[in-house]
């Protein structure tokens, strides 16, 4: 297998609390901290790890945004990945750009590279679609294995083994390649980059694209039109005695 | 009319009747709703005319927030200055068409032409099952889908007869389709646009998860993922950023390809129904669809977490993890899962 593509998106940092804005057009992202979206980075880890074993011999790191996207491919080449494309755009990446849009522009990134692979993450932790996988697979044609657990790549490079999280447990499927795999958190645990790597990963080629160029329709069919946060919780009652409760469950909730 | 509006229908009524060009107020339950507003010359009748179409207005305004009619087209031959439109405007619900116009005929041939060329949205729901048995979350699907629609198909695909039939027993459904191998994504797409469907909606579960998004980029169209709650047609909930806001999309798409939370909803009824299964030409998936090999589930007799009836669920309070074992206990006597 000679080429893996790895998508990683730039997200609001799993830790930070998010907050909806005032004007309920969408979440207060200005001053936020943002960093690669977890699911991504277990993606890169992935790739990394193939071009390790020998299975690949190039990983390629794709992202979709702004300018700023740009650091955050630093980050992943300084995990380990040989090249960078930043397809630039100013859309707002959590709910501006639609699924589909994001699907096409990848495909003509895959038209580009030609890749044997495409590992991305299973969702965005802004977005929480998860889409991308399966609908990127749909316009190449390829087959997918989402929410992997676990990737082996056989000897050839033409099918791959793939443990799949389901809702009861795992599954084992295997596909012919070339195919999109979507990572799930099980998948590897991935790297903190070493301060060498983070300095040899400035010099590594950074290509810039622009989306527009692309010949994709950006326009969204999918528009936000208000964002709230969720409703309050109520505050939880205290009962006095096991009858209290039972009544309580029986008539107030109907769970028995 | 509603009782504490009847004598306002009276007064409207009266005031219209006196008029020599008379007018006649049809309300027909669960259909378009026209009424024509002949034009008065005369300025007091002028005046008055103005103050019978407001009251009007907006007996029509609060009947329809209450009924669930899905259109209403309102004639009303006017002048402009006394057009209810603001009303109209400004009033949440149900879509309005307000044909204002001196020339009755032709206003009233394009108000009956468009109430026929509205129709109500087509649902496909796509059932979810393991193989062997429908889901209970398709019977979410089901709710969500009739808030759309009276009736929806269900499209049964890559499983054998009985969840067909299972499918077909369901509340809502006016009919089944069935095919038996796994379809493509594309031959789903084809089968939709062949049949009209202005809706295709499905469950959230692992398998929809994977198919449906294929779906919806071989119909072109963006998905809406993960919907706790339906607004309108085309007006949809989802939570994002893990669930700490809300977002309320809007679909423009020509077909909206949308999946169901089902704890968002409440079952359908399972039995009562008994529509018709009927043998659907879906294309079956390629060479790309892959193989299936071995699973193992975690073995566990109690209820899937998504699909519970209860969900008994601990925190900090349980102190240990040790103590789950009283929540497993709990659990087993009220028959749901722990999560």
């Amino acid at each position: 297998m000679r080429k893996v593509l790895v998508g990683v998106k730039r997200v609001v940092d799993y830790a930070v609390r998010v907050r909806v804005s005032a004007d309920k057009s969408g979440v207060e992202l200005a001053n936020t901290k943002m960093s690669m979206n977890p699911f991504c980075e277990i993606a890169v880890e992935e790739a990394i790890r193939l071009k390790e074993k020998g299975a690949a011999e190039e990983v390629v790191a794709v992202s979709i945004g702004p300018k700023q996207a740009q650091e955050t491919l630093r980050s992943a080449l300084a995990m380990g990945c040989d090249r960078a494309i930043h397809v630039q755009t100013d859309i707002r990446s959590d709910q501006g750009l639609n699924p589909l849009a994001i699907a096409q522009l990848l495909e003509k990134v895959v038209e580009k590279e030609s890749p044997d692979l495409v590992i991305v993450g299973k969702q965005s932790i802004d977005g929480d679609h998860a889409t991308t996988a399966p609908m990127l697979a749909e316009l190449l044609g390829w087959s997918q294995a989402t929410f992997a657990a676990r990737l082996d790549v056989a000897a050839d490079g033409a099918s791959a083994e793939v443990e799949r999280e389901t809702d009861a447990g795992t599954e084992v499927v295997k596909l012919p390649l070339p195919a999109v795999i979507s990572a799930d958190l099980r998948l590897n645990t991935p790297r903190y980059p070493k301060l060498p790597n983070i300095m040899k990963a400035k010099k590594k080629p950074l290509e810039a694209l622009e989306a527009a160029d692309l010949g994709v329709d950006l326009a969204p069919t999918l528009v936000v039109t208000g964002v709230a946060p969720p409703p309050d919780r109520a505050a939880g009652v205290t009962v006095e005695s096991v009858d209290d409760l039972v009544d309580k469950l029986k008539n107030e909730a109907a769970v028995i | 009319v509603p009782t504490p509006q009847r004598h306002c229908a009276r007064y409207v009524a009266g005031r219209v009747s006196r008029w020599r060009s008379c007018t006649r107020l049809v309300c027909v339950d669960g259909s378009p709703l026209v009424t024509a507003v002949r034009r008065r010359r005369a300025r007091r009748q002028q005046r008055e005319h103005a103050v019978a179409v407001r009251v009007l207005f907006s007996l029509l305004c609060q009947r329809s927030e209450s009924s669930s009619v899905s259109s209403h087209a309102a004639l009303v031959a006017s002048p402009a200055r006394n057009c209810p439109g603001r009303y109209l405007a400004a009033r949440p619900g149900p879509p309005f068409t307000l044909f204002s116009t001196s020339r009755m005929r032709s206003a009233l041939r394009r108000a009956v032409g468009e109430a026929t060329r509205r129709r109500a949205a087509s649902t496909l729901v796509i059932a979810d099952h393991d193989g062997s048995a429908m889901t209970a979350a398709t019977l979410s699907a089901m709710t969500a889908a009739g808030k759309l629609a009276p009736s929806s198909a269900v499209l049964v695909a890559g499983a054998p007869a009985a969840v067909a039939a299972e499918a077909a027993a369901m509340a809502g459904v006016d009919k089944v389709f069935h095919v038996e191998a796994a379809p493509s994504g594309k031959g789903v797409a084809d089968f939709v646009t062949a049949g009209g469907f202005s809706h295709v909606l499905a469950p959230v579960s692992n398998n929809t998860k994977d198919f449906v998004p294929r779906v919806a980029a071989a119909l072109g169209v963006s998905p809406v993922t993960d919907v706790c709650d339906v607004l309108g047609e085309d007006t949809f909930v989802r939570p994002f950023y893990a669930g700490n806001a809300l977002a309320t999309v809007e679909a423009t798409g020509a077909v909206k390809v949308v999946t169901v939370r089902a704890t968002a909803f409440d079952k359908a009824d399972a039995a009562g129904g008994s529509a018709a299964v009927e043998a659907a030409d879906v294309a079956a998936a390629g060479a790309e669809k892959a193989k299936f090999v071995s699973a193992s589930a975690g073995s566990s007799d109690r209820p899937d977490l998504t699909a519970a009836r209860v969900v008994v669920s601990g925190g900090r309070g349980m102190k240990e993890g040790a103590n789950f074992a009283m929540l497993e206990k709990v659990a087993d006597k009220l028959g749901g899962a722990v999560g």
